[in-house]
């Protein structure tokens, strides 16, 4: 314990011998009330450290899901086949072809409204959609209208319906499209464009 | 009260074990066992009765925080262990209290100076004695002469050079001496 007679007498100290009134009583009070405090402080610290790890690691966790649902293979997913609701009615006009026209007869009250006559038919090019990973940037496609316009009415809306994908909207460009050099020549033809909207 | 007895009566390393698994009344009994003589440690670093009690606490308090890492092997360790704690504690309060003032002293370091007469003093003589000197003497003295460091550890623990640590130790020594030789001249006349 100590290793010469000097620090054996003086680690032998008795409470007598300290030359005060040591109040060993008062301090162990203290020290009673610091270790209590200790115990709570320690339930607070693992409290508020699991709360620490809880907002850093969740929306890590999150983040990383969300990274592995974008990164997976690229899917081809195809337009169902499905009538439109209403009136409307879609036929497959070419089934061979690429580009997979249909001819849809739709009712446009608002066309009427302007006192445009509604076409009897119209075109819509039914394309594949597809999801590609939001890191693949893909170049824009330009579509290059088909026919030469005179007068063209451009009606813009936003179409949502079973044919379309869950989360997905495409929007419609339609032009009314007349041919004067035709016989008829009253008869037009509304020509109608989806695109995926990004 | 019997169950203070039943505690009176339980050893060190019972207390010990008792203790580390959180039991009040232990660690008191424990405290109560060590309170006096680790007071005296504090009282032998600190200039003041509040200062050493303020050790004193903190430094129990690191002892019953700590208890879990340490592994009993004899009283004799236990008792060093504490009194090491207590000992740590005390030259930090001096630190950051800035109580350590230490210069170098050109003197004779060579000299041998003797100061073994020191221990047939009473304890309560030899405490106040230690403490009437200035702190950075008696700060070296206790570490060289008491606790038993060498002058490289009590270099790197107070942050001094080793030729300081020497020259407190010879100063502090001298001065004792000269203290211990007045007591005795009073003593003869």
């Amino acid at each position: 314990m100590a290793h010469n007679q000097l620090a054996e007498k003086l680690d032998q100290v008795s409470e007598q011998e300290l030359g005060f009134e040591f109040d060993d009583a008062e301090v162990w009070t203290k020290l009673e009330h610091r270790l209590d405090n200790r115990k709570a402080y320690t339930f607070w610290w693992v409290a508020a450290a699991c709360l620490l790890v809880g907002f850093i690691f969740l929306p890590l966790s999150i983040l990383k899901e969300t990274t592995l649902e974008k990164s997976t293979t690229i899917t081809q997913v195809e337009k169902t086949e499905k009538s439109l609701p209403g009136n409307e009615e879609v036929k497959i006009a070419d089934a061979n072809s690429i580009q997979k026209e249909k001819t849809v007869a739709i009712n446009f009250p608002g066309l009427r409204k302007k006192g445009l006559e509604p076409p009897e038919t119209i075109e819509i090019s039914s394309q594949k959609l597809l999801l590609e990973p939001i890191a693949v940037s893909k170049p824009k496609k330009k579509y290059k209208p088909a026919f030469a316009a005179e007068d063209i009415s451009v009606i813009q809306a936003s179409l949502e319906g079973p044919s379309i994908e869950k989360r997905k909207s495409i929007t419609v460009r339609a032009q009314l499209q007349s041919f004067p050099d035709q016989v008829k020549s009253n008869q037009k033809v509304l020509k109608i464009k989806l695109y995926e909207k990004h | 009260m019997a169950f203070y007895n039943q505690m009176l009566l339980l050893n060190t390393k019972d207390l010990i074990e008792k203790s580390k698994s959180g039991d009040r009344k232990a660690q008191q009994q424990l405290y109560k066992r060590l309170s006096a003589p680790m007071m005296g440690v504090c009282l032998r670093y600190m200039k003041s009765q509040q200062d050493a009690e303020d050790v004193l606490l903190e430094a129990f308090y690191k002892v019953f925080k700590n208890l879990n890492r340490f592994t009993y092997e004899n009283d004799n360790a236990f008792f060093g262990w504490v009194k090491r704690i207590m000992v740590n504690e005390a030259l930090m309060k001096l630190r950051r209290n800035k109580e350590i003032q230490i210069l170098s002293i050109n003197e004779d370091l060579d000299k041998e100076i003797d100061v073994s007469p020191l221990s047939q003093l009473q304890t309560n003589d030899l405490l106040k004695l230690i403490r009437s000197i200035p702190v950075g003497y008696r700060t070296v003295f206790n570490l060289y002469e008491v606790e038993g460091y060498s002058h490289q550890e009590i270099s790197e623990q107070l942050g001094v050079s080793v030729g300081t640590s020497k020259s407190q130790l010879f100063k502090a020594k001298k001065l004792l001496r000269e203290m211990l030789d007045e007591k005795k001249e009073d003593y003869g006349s």
